[in-house]
């Protein structure tokens, strides 16, 4: 049986994102502890919320998966922590703007904003950018592992 | 009578916890250091430090915004000053 389909397409973003110029292999996932200063500039890749609807009435429905997808860019300054942000969501929406192929089904992430945060407490200020996605799905209800 | 404070007394440099730093450059200054650890953000966060100099006033600038201070070898550049009592100053550090 393959994997939850959340976990396919997380698995599709995270392999797009691995070794962009800026970030690297830096690219974590599930990420509970903090970061330290050897993992930045970095990436967390992160799906905290889906929202689900049923497409059809019979049974098994078909369902609509609206998946929130975070890709969260932590930088530690070294110039300009807009810029340094900047540099990476380029980097970052580019590689995203393609369609991905998972499962031999076409999933195309939709960007639909981003937020910044800066904290100047550390012995070097550090900026994090949440570049926000969306990406929807379609699997039937009985088979969360498959991708219509 | 006034009471007058030994000041110098508590940053001894054979005090418990005072330590000699270099000021501009070249000036020393003894005073206490503090480097607690931070956590900043949330999920996840990222692991980091609070460096902060705590000296008398008149070892350095009225405004020491921008000048350097060397503490065991390490550089670091004074963000900001703020009072601490009469005579103190604590120096927010910046790792350069």
């Amino acid at each position: 049986m393959a994997d939850h389909v959340r976990k396919q397409v997380r698995d599709a973003i995270v392999t797009a994102l691995t070794g962009l110029t800026t970030t690297q292999n830096r690219v974590f996932r599930s990420r509970v502890y903090p970061l330290s200063v050897a993992d930045l500039p970095g990436l967390c890749v992160q799906m905290p919320v889906e929202e689900t609807s049923p497409s059809t009435i019979h049974v098994p429905a078909l369902q609509e998966r609206n998946i929130d997808l975070a890709v969260s860019a932590y930088v530690e300054e070294s110039a300009d922590l807009d810029d340094e942000l900047d540099a990476i969501a380029k980097e970052v929406e580019t590689a995203l703007s393609s369609i991905l192929t998972v499962a031999g089904v076409n999933v195309e992430p939709i960007y639909v904003g981003m937020d910044t945060e800066f904290d100047g407490e550390a012995e070097k200020p550090h900026g994090v950018m949440r570049i926000r996605y969306r990406v929807r799905v379609f699997t039937a209800a009985n088979a969360p592992d498959t991708l219509l | 009578m006034s009471f007058v404070e030994p000041l110098d007394d508590f940053l001894d440099p054979n005090s418990i916890g005072v330590v000699e730093a270099i000021y501009d450059g070249s000036r020393p200054v003894m005073g206490h250091f503090f480097n607690d650890p931070v956590e900043t953000f949330s999920g996840p966060s990222v692991r980091g430090t609070t460096p902060m100099f705590r000296c008398k006033a008149s070892d350095v600038a009225a405004e020491p915004s921008g000048k350097t201070l060397s503490v065991g070898g390490v550089g670091y550049t004074i963000v900001y000053a703020e009072p601490n009592g009469i005579v103190m100053v604590n120096l927010k550090l910046r790792a350069t």
